[in-house]
């Protein structure tokens, strides 16, 4: 009974996005599943809504807020303007230590359904991190991809 | 609106593409930094480390002065592996030079500078410049050394953590330089390689073997205990050698000239101290090879 109601929700999510749109973002929580990691979103109003979102690869995590500002949602593509600032540990192979992020980015949220959201955006990333037991760091530009999937609960 | 947004990322997305890819994640992106960080990281640690070797090595260098310039013979032994082989010299023979050495001489001053360290692994080698002053004789030495078959000080090895002089492990060997200009003197007899002569090549005492070049002259050399013993040395045309231009520390020179007979010379003393490299200096005669008949 189950499988056939988790079924049918796939089936809904499938069929029902071109019906759909994001209508308001305002006093929603969303969240979400991104590579490689979680997300909590929160709309603050129609235009603006805030997000805290860890990542966590081999030896390394990414954690820190993302703001975004929504151009509309009056559609099932919203598309959106933000920055993201992280706080970054590491251990590497000799290195171990700690460094910030940021990167602003554009990109838009597609709602399959008034519920879900899937995500891209795409900006170039401004990494330092240094390593604690000397003195030697490494700084520079990195141009990322994030992808996610977002779960509004209501 | 929508056309201008899809134009900015589009704008975004295509430095990316120049530039090397998008990372998928920003912890792909840091990923990439550790990586950086780690090569450099790794850098400085292997720095430090050299650095750190080539101060203990230093000290060594220090220690061995001051045993020599305090005549303290634990000292000095304290400096050599007690593997140290050097061209078939061993600790012992040190010990028992420099005993020899303390007894006999007084005031002695050592003085190593423009001291260079290659380290490797666990193993080194340095060149340096070597002053040994002595009440009774004055400056005795006052020369450059180099890791080559003279250079009895400049091979070292890591020990339980101590650095210590090892010697060039080298098996029994003879040299065989070839040259355009007669060797005359103490020191183009011990450094060839430095007054412009080639090292042609090395072999065991053991071995009979033909070395190639055309030169003016030939010179085969053993340094310190080792010895060869020449029956006989012949040239390219197949003739035999029938004359000497110059020796040092050889017995019964004449056995080496003409056809082998079984009968030999021996070149080298085998001893470590006094003098002891042996040397044979041959005018070439149009030959472009020497070959070396031993007898094992």
């Amino acid at each position: 009974m189950r499988k056939k109601t988790a079924a049918l929700a796939v089936l809904v999510l499938l069929i029902f996005p071109a019906l759909v749109n994001a209508q308001s973002i305002k006093g929603r929580l969303g969240l979400g599943l991104n590579y490689p990691g979680v997300s909590a979103r929160y709309g603050l109003s129609n235009k603006f809504a805030l997000e805290l979102k860890g990542q966590f690869g081999s030896g390394v995590t990414v954690f820190g807020p993302r703001a975004y500002y929504y151009f509309s949602t009056d559609s099932k593509v919203c598309l959106f303007a933000g920055a993201e600032l992280d706080y970054v540990s590491f251990k590497g192979d000799v290195s171990s230590g700690g460094g910030i992020a940021v990167e602003p980015f554009l990109g838009g949220d597609y709602f399959i359904s008034k519920h879900l959201a899937l995500g891209l955006d795409i900006g170039p990333a401004f990494i330092a991190i240094s390593d604690k037991d000397t003195d030697e760091s490494v700084s520079g530009m990195e141009f990322v991809a994030n992808i996610n999937i977002t779960w509004y609960l209501w | 609106m929508r056309k201008t947004l899809f134009f900015l990322i589009a704008l975004m997305a295509l430095p990316a593409l120049v530039y090397g890819g998008f990372h998928l994640g920003m912890a792909d992106a840091v990923k990439k930094k550790v990586k950086k960080l780690d090569e450099k990281v790794a850098e400085k640690v292997a720095e430090k480390e050299e650095e750190s070797e080539e101060k203990a090595i230093k000290q060594l260098y220090s220690t061995l002065e001051s045993s020599m310039e305090g005549e303290d013979i634990t000292a000095f032994g304290s400096c050599l592996s007690s593997d140290y082989s050097h061209q078939q010299l061993t600790k012992d023979d040190w010990i028992t030079m420099m005993e020899y050495l303390f007894e006999d001489i007084g005031n002695i001053q050592v003085s190593i500078t423009n001291l260079k360290i290659t380290v490797t692994g666990n193993s080194a080698t340095a060149s340096f410049h070597l002053k040994i002053t002595t009440a009774e004789e004055g400056v005795v030495q006052d020369e450059d050394n180099s890791p080559n078959p003279l250079g009895v000080l400049n091979y070292l090895i890591k020990e339980n953590g101590s650095w210590k002089f090892y010697g060039d492990q080298t098996p029994p060997t003879y040299y065989v330089y070839g040259g355009n200009d007669p060797l005359t003197t103490y020191p183009q007899l011990d450094h060839p390689a430095d007054y412009g002569y080639t090292l042609l090549g090395s072999a065991s005492p053991s071995e009979t073997k033909t070395f190639s070049g055309s030169y003016n002259y030939y010179a085969v050399m053993v340094y310190f205990k080792n010895v060869v013993k020449i029956d006989a040395l012949q040239k390219s045309d197949a003739s035999y050698w029938s004359s000497v231009s110059l020796s040092l520390n050889i017995t019964n020179e004449g056995e080496l000239l003409g056809a082998p007979d079984g009968v030999y010379a021996t070149v080298g003393t085998g001893e470590f101290f006094p003098y002891t490299n042996g040397c044979v200096l041959l005018t070439s005669d149009g030959s472009s090879s020497i070959k070396v008949i031993v007898v094992p």
